[in-house]
């Protein structure tokens, strides 16, 4: 479904030049669920930008349905591939209602039926039909993060980007938007590239996992060798013992 | 279901009922501020005053009479009358119209040109960017009213181009704040949400950003305003504004100056007036700032 | 058991608006000996005004009302502003979430935590500055002598978060409020600062509260744990009994995790109890 090739990512020039992502490849197959974890500075989330098209300075190949996608992205590779940000209070525009937000899409895409879809969304996420006119200030962190969920649903992509979708949430409210995600996943057949710094959440949610450092993929394994601490690369293993430590 | 209950009900209906419940908080929380209020009021006044002058004045503000000139307040004469006899309170009250107008025209030609000039350099970049803010530094590096003299020099003195003098020197710090205020809205992650739906530039500038940006420009332009009296004034003071006969307070004060010493109400009142009014922008101005900084949400 | 560090007693932190009352900290009672505490709670909870409230740093429109909180012999509700000056600091010390918004961006981090122990002790500057030396070799900085010259920005977290311990343990505290001291820090970076507090607990005998959202890490970190939901504690117990928590927030809370070991179909989700709002807040000494 995707498939990433030598994908790499610089920035700055002279003194302040630095390659945050350094030939990074891998594929994801529909309907899976691939995690990609990291610590900070790692690269990441820039890998997660760069596929989504928000950084078209990036050298490599980007295979999207075995068709490689332009640097500068079109609509139909939105239709196609949305994402969802870590910090909810950030990611919603702070003057428009949850209708407003959600409705923008369809109306980009000129699409029909668009308060209806709008409708399904605020239901599939989870929300009650009476959140539609309200703005973000009036929600909670994880309301707000199914809405943000709701808007990248509007379109009925195939391929959701989760940049730490819960990471900004209590642990409760983690386990809430997890599960709401992994329903999602099944009823949509969605396929999800999951970007976190958080192993077990990683590991709960994905079939397959990238661990990231200092820009570079050191190991690519399948979740079940992960749980068995099947894993070859140091770093990997550094990061499993540091997570299960209080885990 | 009572106004208010509808007005702050949690649950909203409809898009134009929760803009109308947004207005309303904001609302409720402008009137707890007292001077904030009390600028509004003052403004409010000054409207009024503008729209029935010819109700309030008691005489007619242009009617000469040579035989009562420089008469003190008192008597018929509410705030005494001027070289020519004219009455100063009437005058005043005619002059509120050339003031507001003044106010008005400018503000609404500054806002979207400051507006749209602002959000296109903050969200284009590169060239675009560069081009737009080096000619607002060009119109920003003389002193706005040394700026709108040379206008009005070249334009020919009169209120119009006064006003379009004041305009042109006015639209600069609107266009600084609107990018400002841009740049820290176009690295968020709305932004790049709408720009991820394969929103267009335009629809991204006049949606998504302009909306976050309109508070802060429209604070701006009434904290501007007591500066757009002033230039307005300064003008009028140096007869580059309005001409005589008419009723501009500026005008009013440069003739008064004359006769200071012996008959200091003649400057005085239409000085008030000007401080007034200015006044009440400012803190009506300030007042707006904690309201509607996005912020403090 | 000896005498404890500090005394709570019904302490409430109360927010009056024009339309309500909201006590963030809702009468809590707890002690806290020369031990590691664990406060854990969600977000709203109350655990970080609590620890705000013990050094008076509430926000202006808070009220704080106790029976008791008394820290060693000092009374600090009736404390003056002038004696807080010589508590913060000096007998309890802070430690917030990101270095990076406690360090002064434009001194060099040397002379940031030498500063830390003149403002306490009388000392000369040579003094100050080798007591931040040897400080800074005690929180395991290697090339002391390189990182006192830095900025703050050209520190990393981990590294930003050593030199804010150096900072609070140099005036020699006796208890040490940390709120949420690793939560800005990677995984593998969290557990060596974590190594590094244990160490300057058992070696100075401080008293520590640890304030945080992870109830894991607070679980193998402290010693005693106080659950707070709503302004109240609603349970109190030895961490290692953790497993066997009785109020179901806490297991909830616990339930609510995804573990590596342990995969699950669907992870628990915590049904919130209106009762809890209710329930009185357990007395924790």
């Amino acid at each position: 479904m995707i498939e990433v090739v030598d994908l790499t990512v610089e920035f700055g020039e002279g003194r302040g030049h630095m390659r945050a992502v350094d030939r990074v490849s891998f594929e994801v197959e529909a309907g899976q669920s691939f995690g990609i974890v990291g610590e900070s500075g790692s690269g990441k989330s820039t890998v997660l930008r760069a596929l989504a098209g928000l950084n078209t300075r990036y050298d490599g190949i980007i295979r999207v349905a075995g068709a490689e996608v332009a640097h500068r992205r079109d609509k139909a590779f939105y239709k196609r591939v949305q994402m969802v940000f870590q910090d909810p209070y950030g990611s919603l525009h702070p003057r428009q209602t949850v209708h407003a937000q959600l409705i923008e899409p369809a109306r980009i895409h000129h699409l029909d039926r668009a308060g209806q879809r709008v409708e399904v969304a605020i239901e599939s996420v989870g929300l009650p039909a009476s959140f539609r006119f309200r703005y973000p200030h009036q929600l909670s962190g994880g309301q707000r993060q199914r809405v943000a969920i709701a808007r990248s649903l509007v379109l009925e992509p195939e391929i959701l980007l989760l940049d730490e979708p819960t990471s900004a949430l209590d642990v409760s409210v983690q386990a809430e938007i997890l599960n709401l995600l992994a329903d999602l996943k099944a009823s949509r057949r969605l396929t999800y590239i999951f970007v976190s710094h958080d192993l077990a959440v990683i590991a709960h949610m994905c079939d397959r996992i990238a661990v990231m450092s200092e820009g570079r993929i050191v190991e690519q394994l399948p979740i079940d060798d992960l749980i068995n601490s099947n894993c070859t690369d140091p770093y990997t293993r550094k990061l499993l013992t540091a997570s299960e430590a209080y885990g | 279901m009572s106004v208010h209950a509808w007005l702050t009900v949690e649950t909203a209906q409809s898009e134009f009922h929760a803009s109308l419940q947004r207005l309303y908080a904001g609302w409720r929380s402008l009137i707890r501020n007292p001077l904030g209020s009390a600028g509004l009021a003052v403004i409010c006044l000054l409207i009024l005053v503008a729209a029935f002058a010819p109700a309030i004045a008691t005489h007619n503000p242009y009617q000469q009479d040579l035989t009562a000139p420089l008469l003190p307040p008192g008597g018929s004469h509410l705030l005494g009358t001027d070289e020519l006899g004219r009455d100063i309170f009437s005058r005043l009250i005619y002059g509120s119209r050339i003031t507001l107008m003044i106010v008005v025209l400018v503000s609404v030609i500054v806002a979207p040109i400051g507006l749209i000039l602002g959000t296109v350099s903050g969200v284009m970049g590169g060239i675009v960017d560069i081009v737009i803010m080096r000619v607002t530094d060009l119109f920003l590096a003389f002193p706005s009213l040394i700026l709108a003299l040379a206008f009005v020099a070249a334009l020919g003195p009169g209120l119009e181009n006064a006003i379009v003098a004041i305009a042109l020197t006015a639209w600069p710090p609107i266009a600084r704040l609107a990018r400002a205020e841009t740049l820290t809205v176009r690295g968020s992650d709305y932004i790049a949400a709408v720009r991820l739906q394969g929103a267009s530039t335009r629809r991204i500038i006049l949606r998504h950003v302009v909306p976050m940006c309109i508070p802060s420009v429209v604070v701006r332009v009434t904290l501007n305003m007591a500066a757009i009296i002033l230039t307005a004034a300064g003008l009028g003071f140096l007869g580059l504004g309005a001409q005589p006969p008419m009723a501009e307070w500026g005008a009013m004060v440069s003739t008064g100056r004359r006769y200071m010493l012996d008959s200091w109400w003649v400057v005085t009142m239409p000085g008030i007036a000007i401080l007034v009014v200015s006044l009440a922008f400012n803190l009506f101005g300030d007042a707006l700032r904690d309201v509607l900084d996005p912020r403090g949400e | 058991m000896t005498q404890p560090l500090l005394e709570v007693e019904r302490l409430r932190v109360r927010f009056t608006s024009d339309h309500d009352v909201l006590d963030a900290v809702d009468g809590i009672s707890f002690t806290v000996g020369r031990e590691k505490l664990g406060i854990v709670g969600e977000s709203g909870s109350g655990k970080s005004m609590t620890g705000r409230a013990i050094l008076k740093l509430t926000p202006p429109q808070a009220q704080v009302q106790a029976e008791t909180l008394r820290f060693e012999e000092i009374d600090l509700i009736h404390a003056s502003e002038r004696q807080m000056l010589h508590v913060r600091g000096r007998r309890i010390a802070m430690i917030l979430q990101d270095p990076k918004f406690s360090l002064n961006p434009v001194v060099k981090v040397g002379e940031q935590i030498a500063e830390a122990y003149r403002i306490h002790h009388r000392a000369g500057r040579r003094e100050a500055d080798e007591r931040a030396l040897s400080m800074l070799e005690a929180v395991h900085i290697r090339d002391s002598r390189r990182v006192f010259q830095l900025y703050p920005h050209e520190v990393s977290g981990g590294m930003g978060q050593r030199i804010m311990i150096a900072m609070m343990l140099i005036p020699e505290p006796a208890l040490l409020i940390a709120d949420e001291p690793t939560s800005a820090l990677d995984v593998t970076v969290r557990l060596e600062i974590l190594a590094l507090l244990d160490e300057m607990v058992e070696r100075r005998g401080l008293g520590i509260m640890f304030i945080s959202h992870d109830l894991n890490l607070v679980r193998h970190f402290c010693d005693r744990v106080l659950i707070m939901y709503a302004g109240r504690i609603v349970e109190a117990l030895p961490a290692a009994e953790l497993d066997r928590a009785q109020h179901p927030y806490t297991r909830g809370l616990l339930a609510a995790l995804p573990r590596i070991k342990e995969p699950r179909r669907r992870l628990a989700v915590l049904a919130r109890d209106p009762r809890w709002r209710e329930e009185p807040s357990v007395v924790a000494s």
